[in-house]
């Protein structure tokens, strides 16, 4: 870290603590703020996109241990037939809905790393989330997100609120940081001010201008709205010229026939691809998607889901080679756990622990990582973990974004070798 | 400015009146100022539970008309009945419960069997905490959400069982998986008659076995589970700590929540004595308190509504509350909201900023809010930018502004074109002129913007 760059963050936290905010990053020539990729001042100019899975997706049903006469016994109604599944190796195989995660397999920008999870696992959807945010399993204080501590730790938020951007009403625990938070967005269209008519846009917007630069009564809450509220404001000019384009596109499809439309998944995704080309100085986009807690009826819930997970990421891989970028983007997904062994009489699966991950991109060496757990050795009727989750999130810090894991992590994890 | 609105009684009761409901225009909060805080806080507590004659007319054509789907239906009631109430606490209890219990439309599809749980909270707000409980466990909304029709002997379906120990009665840490597998047991056979959405055990789906429970062995059913929930050490406590955060502050210690657990304890864990300890206590009219808590999106645009008296229709509000991160009977998970300061983020902001344009949008000759800025501007108390400022001060934010904010409004009214300035006039006359009726619009829609607004 420069000398120049711990004193930016000194002086950031002492602004904080005065109840100021930036006042030149409200601006009206903000687009001048910052130059885009050009303020970066990372190791590297890689790009990660964190994919989560809410409510606990079916690891053994989503990449499937086929040959396994114990998968068969556990799972005599939700168990996926040997001639179903899509085989990879001469041991697992994906679910039958995710044809295009099998091609990407193929063509070798696909990792899958078995057996992810963590000591003593949590069984609660919250805190075993929580635990996956902030990569710490210890504190029963939530604090800062483990890439809100890569933020932190590198200064970037400081310099430019986009450094991180959130698709979702709510930020999700791995942003927070301890200066403030990152870029959320549900709906792009949304996203920007609106005056009560034209005429008076001007003078609105140069009131609110003034009122977020300037003292409101001293209260931390009242100076978190300032400080999130002049973000919000500095970085949706940026966020609407950048995505002007596929917002008409979006609106021409929803307009359009059924067929034409996409779901929330796959079009935040080109949201993500359209933003990446316009290259805001992002680091870390943030998706997610939600309602893999299956304990009943669970075949066509996760078929549905695994069939949009699949067909999004074959959509934004070949958006991103399109453009080009494939080679400067990883993807990763991660669940809070996975599912019980044994299926229950709902047709469905209770909580569980260990299951698969995947990582996507074009510098990723496609390929099985870590070892599928054993059906035989369960811990009270689940799955033992052997690769520890801050292993990948290890490699992500180092090997992609190019920062020592060490004190972001508070520990050493082992880097997995599934990039070039 | 009066003298009034910044007294100690009238900042107390206005505090009062957004806490334990959903704000108040100035001449409510004067007339609860009259009463006395005591008394005021024993008016709001001792409500008619069976609502006003409207609320029982409005109530019926719901139920009798609401489509099944329509969601949105459901969520435009529920904001109308918050706006309307003359049962403030009970409607913010109600919000309470359904923040805590939580059933979501997004998997439970059916806005009756919603409805019918609403109704539950409302019934039971500031009653006993096992008696909910109790009721919650046979609630069709919550059998559905939490798939307990499909909990059957055999291979248990843990998931009711789990989150009733995880996030409805003692908190994370406090059991162990083994009690969440034997809990859930005892709720096998809890189900629902989908035809009449009524509460149905099925006896040949019930594991009549013995249990060890926390502790306890015995042939428990989902009575005994809920009956040796209400005794664990820590329920009290975990329910305690949950309202002191919906009504006091965000951050209490495990002292400051003591006393209230001692009295939840003391009652059988009744919830009106709580809460009304809670209204009186020192710690409620604070400076820890008072001003300490971001609106939640609900209370942002019922607050809204109600002081501006804004017609835009009801029914387009949902979709801007999900953006603001609460959709009503939608939550995104069973955890509900997790509040505090988790309301705030850019999203979150804008939805906020253009909710209130939307409210503050000069509406049509004979909207109310128009008629009520003229019957202002007519009244011969404001002469100037100034007056009109405070005068929205005192009756939108009910709270001081700093002097520059102050002045960014004085100078938002005082701004001709192209920048120059230029005072703000109010022609004598029989109609407001249009130029000047706007720019009260917008020194409205720019008040709502400020951070106090954001903060209750």
């Amino acid at each position: 870290m420069s000398t120049s760059r711990r004193e930016f963050i000194q002086n950031g936290l002492t602004f904080v603590s005065l109840g100021m905010t930036i006042p030149a990053a409200l601006a009206r020539a903000s687009a001048e703020v910052y130059p885009g990729g050009a303020s970066s001042s990372s190791a590297t100019g890689n790009i990660l996109v964190v994919l989560q899975m809410f409510g606990g997706n079916d690891g053994l049903n989503t990449v499937i241990p086929y040959t396994d006469p114990l998968y068969y016994q556990n799972r005599p109604t939700i168990g996926i037939a040997k001639s179903d599944v899509l085989q990879i190796s001469d041991k697992v195989g994906f679910h039958p809905a995710m044809t295009g995660m099998k091609s990407l397999y193929e063509k070798g920008h696909l990792a899958v790393v078995q057996g992810v999870g963590y000591p003593n696992p949590n069984l609660s959807h919250f805190r075993s989330t929580e635990i996956w945010e902030t990569a710490d399993s210890v504190s029963e204080i939530v604090g800062e997100g483990w890439l809100g501590r890569y933020f932190d730790d590198d200064g970037h938020l400081r310099e430019n609120p986009l450094v991180g951007i959130n698709f979702g009403a709510k930020v999700p625990h791995t942003l927070y940081t301890d200066y403030g938070s990152v870029v959320s967005m549900e709906n792009p269209t949304a996203y920007q001010m609106q005056a009560i008519n034209p005429q008076q846009r001007t003078p609105e917007l140069d009131a609110f201008t003034a009122l977020y630069s300037q003292g409101t009564l001293a209260n931390d809450y009242s100076d978190l709205v300032r400080k999130i509220g002049s973000d919000a404001y500095t970085t949706s000019n940026r966020i609407q010229a950048a995505l002007k384009n596929e917002i008409q596109n979006q609106s021409a499809r929803k307009m359009g026939n059924g067929n034409a439309k996409l779901s929330q998944l796959t079009q935040n995704l080109k949201y993500v691809a359209e933003l990446i080309s316009a290259d805001l100085g992002t680091k870390v986009f943030y998706i997610s998607t939600g309602g893999f807690d299956t304990h009943a009826g669970q075949p066509p819930t996760q078929a549905r889901l695994l069939a949009d997970l699949s067909e999004s990421l074959e959509q934004f891989y070949s958006e991103l080679e399109r453009r080009g970028l494939q080679n400067k983007v990883t993807l990763v997904t991660f669940s809070e756990f996975g599912r019980r062994v044994q299926e229950n009489a709902s047709s469905g699966t209770d909580h569980g622990t260990a299951s698969s991950l995947f990582v996507m991109g074009g510098a990723v060496k496609g390929g099985l990582y870590g070892q599928y757990p054993s059906l035989e050795d369960l811990d009270m009727g689940n799955l033992k973990f052997n690769t520890d989750f801050r292993d990948v999130y290890s490699t992500l810090l180092e090997k992609w974004l190019g920062v020592p894991s060490q004190k972001i992590l508070e520990g050493t994890f082992s880097p997995l070798p599934l990039l070039s | 400015m009066s003298g009034g609105v910044f007294s100690e009684e009238y900042q107390r009761t206005a505090h009062l009146l957004r806490r334990a409901g959903f704000g108040a225009d100035h001449d409510t909060i004067q007339s609860y100022v009259q009463m006395g805080l005591q008394n005021a806080v024993d008016s709001l507590i001792n409500y008619n539970p069976d609502g006003n004659p409207l609320e029982i007319v409005e109530d019926r054509l719901e139920n009798d008309q609401l489509g099944r789907f329509d969601i949105n239906g459901l969520q435009t009631w529920w904001l109308n009945r918050m706006v309307h109430t003359t049962n403030p606490l009970q409607e913010k209890m109600t919000l309470f419960w359904h923040g805590h219990f939580v059933s979501a439309y997004s998997k439970v599809t059916d806005t009756a069997l919603l409805y019918r749980q609403n109704q539950l909270f409302r019934r039971m707000a500031l009653g006993n905490f096992r008696d909910l409980t109790l009721a919650v466990s046979k609630d069709p909304a919550m059998i559905w959400y939490l798939d307990n029709q499909t909990n059957r002997k055999g291979h248990a379906n843990e998931n009711y069982g789990r989150e009733l120990m995880e996030l409805f009665t003692l908190g994370i840490g406090h059991y162990t998986e083994e009690d969440v597998r034997q809990g859930a047991r005892a709720f096998t056979g809890w189900s629902f008659n989908r035809l009449t959405g009524e509460y149905q055990f099925i006896p040949n789906q019930h594991d009549d076995g013995v249990k060890t429970y926390l502790g306890q062995t015995g042939n428990f059913n989902g009575n005994d589970v809920v009956d040796i929930l209400m005794k664990q050490p820590s329920c009290a406590p975990f329910i305690c700590s949950k309202l002191y955060k919906f009504f006091i502050h965000d951050n209490p210690t495990s002292d400051d929540i003591k006393p209230f657990a001692d009295t939840m304890v003391k009652s059988n864990m009744d919830i009106k004595p709580v809460v009304r300890q809670m209204l009186l206590s020192d710690v409620f009219y604070s400076p820890k308190a008072m001003w300490q808590k971001f609106k939640s999106p609900t209370e942002f645009v019922v607050d809204a509504i109600r002081i501006t008296g804004s017609q835009f229709p009801l029914r387009y509000t949902p979709q801007y509350m999900q953006q603001m991160g609460q959709e009503l009977f939608n939550a995104l998970s069973v955890k509900g909201w997790d509040g505090g300061k988790t309301w705030i983020n850019t999203n979150t902001l804008f939805s906020r900023f253009n909710y209130a344009m939307t409210l503050a949008r000069l509406g049509e000759e004979n909207d109310p809010l128009l008629v009520k800025i003229e019957d202002v501007l007519k009244s011969g108390t404001v002469q100037n930018a100034s007056d009109v400022v405070d005068y929205y001060t005192e009756h939108l934010l009910h709270r001081t502004l700093s002097d520059q904010s102050k002045q960014v409004l004085v100078a938002y009214l005082n701004a001709g074109k192209n920048g120059n300035q230029e005072p703000f006039e109010i022609p004598s006359g029989e109609r407001i002129p249009y130029p000047t009726l706007i720019k009260v619009h917008g020194m409205l829609h720019v008040m709502m913007l400020t951070p106090e607004f954001q903060i209750c």
